[in-house]
């Protein structure tokens, strides 16, 4: 075969591949937050009313801290403990089947998602899961 | 002669599709057959406690349309979504008399008056207008039924509750005339459109 042809064939196929993988560095993170996360804070973590809390604003977030890992994690149970607030009329649920990959991912999607040029390594978020095991 | 075809079928095309269409919407549900008088499906009495501790009954819905749904306020599944979708409906229909909603919590354990109370003001709405409501398990349980939900306990569930997310509009009557899958924000754009169609059907009667 032409070798032309072959080249161009090779581009038709690389390229999109190269776009799709630049497009969205966090694939895994985007479908655990449409999972976990988006039904109460929304699909630009914008909250609602008063109900559920803009994830946008948070602290947790604004700050980089690590324990945003135990948030997703414990909800409500961690906050409880760790917040001065009394407020827990509609409590955050707990999601304990995630793992700390599975936690890292969503934490980078949202630093993504809100253009926070901040990314958390794995060992950051194992060892704040581990301090906040208890709450 | 072919074009003389061509055009009554042309012809046909442009009646059939601008033709009026009258809108109706049905009564829906089994309706009973009682000394040869047809009864249709009717939303029984109920008495149940709102988020201000007032009794609300069938009375408090005289003369109003309004729409119903099941919930419970710490259900992490399918309520956030449906009680997005509620209160697009109140503040389209905020300033509408004749209009109400009704959200009855299925978790009658938790949901407490002032649990109710505290999730009722942050979504920042009216209690005259739209009731949060909890009271004896068993009747919001058989009520459901007749707003064509299921709701049950079920340990495996998310937060301990499985229920089906249907909106159900009820006219002055008593009787249901349109309904929704509460999670499709398409399919309630469209019950939207039912909503003000039964107020002015309403309103002219």
């Amino acid at each position: 075969m032409d070798k032309k042809i072959v080249l161009r064939y090779l581009i038709l196929i690389v390229l999109p591949i190269l776009y799709y993988c630049s497009a969205h560095p966090y694939q895994q993170g985007k479908r655990l937050f449409e999972i976990h996360c988006q039904r109460c804070h929304g699909p630009s973590l914008e909250g609602f009313e008063e109900l559920y809390p803009p994830i946008n604003e948070s602290p947790y977030i604004l700050q980089h801290q690590p324990s945003l890992a135990c948030i997703i994690q414990h909800g409500s149970n961690f906050l409880q403990s760790h917040s001065n607030s009394e407020d827990n009329v509609i409590p955050m649920p707990e999601n304990h089947g995630l793992n700390a990959v599975e936690i890292l991912n969503i934490v980078n999607y949202i630093y993504y998602s809100l253009d926070i040029d901040y990314t958390e390594k794995i060992t950051t978020i194992e060892s704040a899961l581990e301090e906040c095991k208890n709450h | 002669m072919k074009s003389v075809y061509l055009w009554s079928i042309i012809i046909t095309f442009v009646w059939g599709c601008s033709s009026n269409e009258t809108k109706h919407l049905p009564i829906l549900g089994i309706p009973t057959v009682v000394n040869g008088d047809t009864i249709h499906h009717t939303i029984r009495d109920f008495t149940f406690i709102d988020q201000d501790s007032t009794v609300v009954t069938k009375a408090t819905f005289k003369d109003k349309i309004y729409v119903s749904d099941f919930f419970f306020t710490s259900c992490p599944s399918i309520c956030p979504i449906i009680t997005r979708e509620m209160k697009r409906i109140y503040e389209i229909f905020e300033s509408n008399d004749d209009f109400m909603l009704i959200s009855h919590s299925i978790d009658t354990r938790r949901d407490s008056v002032p649990v109710l109370k505290a999730y009722a003001d942050k979504l920042n709405v009216d209690s005259n207008k739209w009731k949060f409501v909890t009271g004896e398990k068993s009747l919001i349980y058989e009520i459901a039924n007749d707003y064509f939900n299921v709701a049950y306990e079920d340990e495996d569930a998310p937060g301990g509750y499985d229920h089906s997310g249907k909106l159900i509009l009820v006219d002055k009557n008593g009787h249901v005339r349109s309904y929704c899958e509460g999670t499709d924000h398409e399919a309630v754009t469209k019950f939207i459109e039912d909503i003000k169609f039964l107020i002015a059907e309403q309103a002219s009667e």
